[in-house]
């Protein structure tokens, strides 16, 4: 399986390859994170450093500082089977789309090794990354990628409208994440040239490989449609969510962003704590899903398909798009209709703390949409200091509609 | 490759401390009023003095009373080259760009402009007593005190007005995430143009290239928007910059020697100058100065650790206010710093004839930047060359590129046989508290050398 740290790394190439992938997410900080990255390091790096077992390959953005260091880390210390660098422009001109596709095709070819590692050429020959088999499995898997971010993209819409819950919907995302990880490499069949029954078979292979990959995107859109459906599958939720989704109407409305929120429990406990979660700009939500990969069936490059589609999605704290991303918030808070912003930061996340000055003196100040910095840990997100915290803002805000 | 054009001005009543040469601010906001006021008053009010141009004229005349008071050539040439640079950008006689710490700053001397470090410049604060007053600044910003305090000490002179005002930034995206950002902030402030500078993170010709495309437009691009810049004078910079390193790799042939001819917490300081200067004509001088006095130290014996017992390799920086950190390791514990890992050139002489290549070279060859095992690669070459018995680094608060390694760099030098340590601090922020206990540490780790010394025997 491929672990994925950043919503920036393409899940359509791991998938033609047949390799199962997730985006990381932990619980907690590892137990020995301190032997290897100091304790002022966000706890996202830091979860990173826990031994990952011989069969992942960990694939490693260039996002900030801390994750470089914690690529360093896992490779001195050995903590992975495989660990990929995958070194993420921070601008999208034409020129750093050009970059990245080159950075994404030596990514592909890093995990065809990985997956390869100790097979025999006989029984698996070497991918071509730029031959027609593996476009037509990226055009696959993009395609089904597609679906998903659509799918996701719409129990956003739910949230939005009042009829699921933010928690809910982190839920089936989470879900949606561990179902394209679940299950096993399947090296992908690479057809042998020459003979035409050797071609034949080949192309059954390839049948094969995205029935396989086409499985795993079904179960996660089986996950997503349950939630998104109010008749269907709700004992898994809690009541608790439900009934503060069923009384959400006429509380405060507010809105989430952040760098990288991949904690349920604290949507759910602002949710709990008498707020109405209108959308989540994290990568659990809109800049994750808010958009789409187009690869050309031609003879163009499959990578500066996917370079341009990922580096010209909604842009995250860490990338210098100018004044793109204040618009972007300041726009989603007005669709949204939302009385405030919760900002979360995991603790000594650097981009997160420039972002939310920058953000609460363009849009806070500057639009008067009242701004909560909450930074934590992994697992704080219930402590009665969290709360308080978002009680006394739910309490500001009270008064504000009060005042008209 | 170039972020936004004159990236969001100081809009919306956003604060902002920049002042015109003249000292008038341009734009104050919200959190301007809520920085501390400064006791001092009048014209001594460093944001007044900086602008002032009989407060330079007073300064260079001074400097011949600082030479009979036993100031040495090579820091009378030192004081020259920042005043020259600072007079230039605080009175507004040359455009004024800020740059990240690690932007080659032969681009900004060689359009014809003055670059300007604030992060660097935070080292000065700090010195001058000025760290406290703008680390609130930042904060009243809010900014995290989480972050490193070199960056929050920027941003904050900035809003206090300790800053000059700048006609461009160009920052690189290696490195510091705080640099770059902090720096993307007081470009907005200023309502000036902003250009970061992509930097692959594996070197190859392929990233060379794309660097290189970068800085020509980048220098092409600040030609035409910048009045007073022109790309005429690159090749220029660039054989200064180069005549300024042959002088600079004689200093540190001489600083090889046993026992260290210079005291390793003033190298410290002139770090300051080695990530401002390259290009500027007057960098070589300063070399030159220091080159002759290091000699002379040499022959007479002079060295300022007299019976030096141990030799140490300093990374990341130093704390720049007043503290007793090197006091009590060189005076009483008679071990000297070495060398510094922020004083190591890395990058090759540069091709006046083809200046982006060169620039670009530069940029990739950092060894900081990459996998970690580039930054081993220095630190154990540093270790061999300088004689290093122990290697200290200071943990800078909030310094994630350098402080995320201490783990690997550990493990790396006690394979080795060289022991390390890793030392928490803050550069700026006198107030940190931290000094006792660093010292106690910085105790410890010397009574394990003399330990070891023992052992050998």
């Amino acid at each position: 399986m491929v672990l994925v740290s950043c919503s920036y790394v393409p899940f359509e190439i791991p998938l033609a390859l047949g390799m199962p992938v997730k985006r990381a997410v932990f619980r907690e900080t590892g137990e020995c994170s301190d032997a290897y990255l100091p304790r002022d390091f966000c706890p996202y790096a830091r979860a990173f450093m826990r031994d990952h077992g011989r069969d992942h390959v960990v694939a490693i953005a260039g996002s900030c500082d801390a994750m470089r260091r914690a690529y360093d880390a896992l490779r001195y210390f050995k903590l992975a089977g495989g660990v990929c660098f995958v070194d993420i422009p921070r601008t999208s001109t034409s020129a750093s789309e050009e970059y990245y596709a080159s950075v994404l095709r030596d990514f592909a070819l890093d995990l065809a090794r990985a997956a390869r590692a100790g097979v025999p050429d006989a029984v698996a020959p070497a991918v071509n990354v730029d031959g027609d088999s593996f476009r037509r499995r990226l055009i696959h898997a993009a395609g089904s990628m597609n679906l998903l971010r659509s799918e996701l993209s719409g129990l956003s819409r739910l949230v939005d409208e009042g009829r699921l819950s933010a928690g809910e919907a982190a839920s089936a995302a989470f879900l949606a994440n561990d179902a394209l990880g679940a299950g096993t490499n399947q090296y992908p069949h690479e057809a042998p040239g020459g003979s035409e029954s050797g071609q034949r078979e080949a192309q059954a292979a390839e049948a094969t490989d995205l029935a396989d990959a086409a499985a795993a995107v079904a179960r996660a859109l089986h996950a997503i449609r349950t939630a998104g459906d109010p008749g269907a599958g709700r004992a898994g939720m809690s009541q608790c969510e439900s009934r503060s989704r069923r009384h959400g109407r006429g509380r405060p409305r507010v809105g989430i962003t952040g760098t990288c929120l991949l904690e349920r429990a604290l949507l759910v406990m602002i949710e709990q704590s008498g707020l109405e979660v209108a959308f989540v700009d994290s990568c659990i939500g809109l800049r994750s899903f808010d958009f789409r990969v187009e690869i050309e069936a031609g003879a163009g490059d499959p990578f500066r398909d996917l370079a341009r589609a990922y580096l010209r999605k909604p842009p995250c704290p860490r990338m210098f798009a100018g004044d793109a991303r204040a618009q972007r918030l300041r726009a989603l808070a007005i669709s949204h209709k939302v009385r405030g912003i919760v900002y979360f930061a995991p603790k000594f996340c650097d981009y997160a703390y420039y972002d939310f000055a920058d953000m609460k003196r363009r849009v806070g100040e500057g639009d008067g949409v009242p701004m909560l910095l909450l930074e934590t840990e992994y697992g704080s997100a219930g402590s009665g200091q969290i709360l308080t915290r978002v009680t006394a803002f739910r309490e500001m805000l009270e008064g504000r509609l009060e005042r008209g | 490759m170039v972020g936004p054009p004159a990236s969001g001005r100081a809009r919306n009543g956003a604060a902002g401390g920049f002042r015109d040469a003249r000292g008038g601010a341009r734009a104050r906001g919200a959190a301007r009023r809520r920085v501390p006021q400064q006791p001092r008053r009048g014209f001594l009010r460093p944001e007044t003095l900086l602008r002032n141009k009989w407060a330079y004229r007073a300064a260079s005349a001074a400097l011949p009373l600082l030479r009979a008071r036993g100031a040495k050539d090579y820091q009378i040439a030192a004081i020259e080259c920042m005043l020259s640079d600072f007079a230039d950008a605080y009175l507004g006689r040359k455009p004024c760009v800020f740059t990240s710490a690690f932007v080659p700053t032969e681009l900004v001397y060689g359009l014809g402009g003055v670059p300007f470090l604030p992060e660097a410049a935070s080292g000065l604060a700090a010195a001058f007593g000025l760290g406290a007053a703008s680390l609130s600044a930042c904060e009243a910003l809010w900014y995290s005190p989480d972050l490193c305090s070199f960056h929050r000490a920027g941003v904050g002179g900035a809003a206090a007005g300790f800053l000059p005002r700048p006609s461009a930034v160009v920052v690189t995206a290696h490195l510091c995430d705080g640099g770059k950002k902090s720096l993307a902030h007081l470009s907005a402030l200023a309502g000036c143009p902003f250009y970061i500078i992509d930097v692959p993170f594996a070197s190859s010709d392929r990233g060379e290239r794309w660097v290189a495309s970068q800085v020509e437009f980048v220098a092409e691009d600040l030609a035409r928007r910048v009045p007073g810049l022109s790309v005429d004078g690159l090749p220029r910079a660039l054989v200064a910059s180069n005549e300024a390193l042959t002088e600079y790799r004689e200093v540190c042939a001489l600083r090889r020697n046993v026992p260290a001819p210079w005291r390793g917490s003033e190298a410290l300081n002139y770090v300051l100058l080695f990530l401002w200067s390259w290009g500027s004509p007057l960098l070589a001088p300063f070399y030159r100065a220091l080159r002759t006095h290091l000699a002379r130290t040499i022959d007479t014996q002079g060295f300022p650790v007299q019976s030096e017992r141990h030799r140490l390799l300093w990374l990341n920086l130093r704390p720049y206010y007043r503290t007793k950190l090197f006091e009590h390791l060189e005076r009483d514990r008679a071990s000297s710093v070495a060398f510094e890992e922020y004083s190591f050139a890395y990058w090759p002489a540069m091709d006046p004839r083809d200046p982006f290549v060169s620039l670009a070279r530069k940029m990739t060859s950092n060894f900081g930047w990459g996998p970690i095992e580039r930054r081993l690669e220095v630190i154990e070459k540093l270790v061999d060359e300088y004689s290093i018995d122990g290697v200290v680094q200071f943990a800078q608060w909030g310094c994630r590129q350098s402080n995320g390694g201490a783990a690997i760099i550990g493990s790396e030098l006690r394979k080795k046989g060289v022991p390390f340590l890793n030392l928490d601090g803050d550069g700026v922020d006198d107030g940190s508290g931290i000094e006792a206990q660093s010292i106690t540490r910085l105790g410890a780790f010397i009574e394990l050398l003399d330990a070891r010394k023992v052992g050998e025997r």
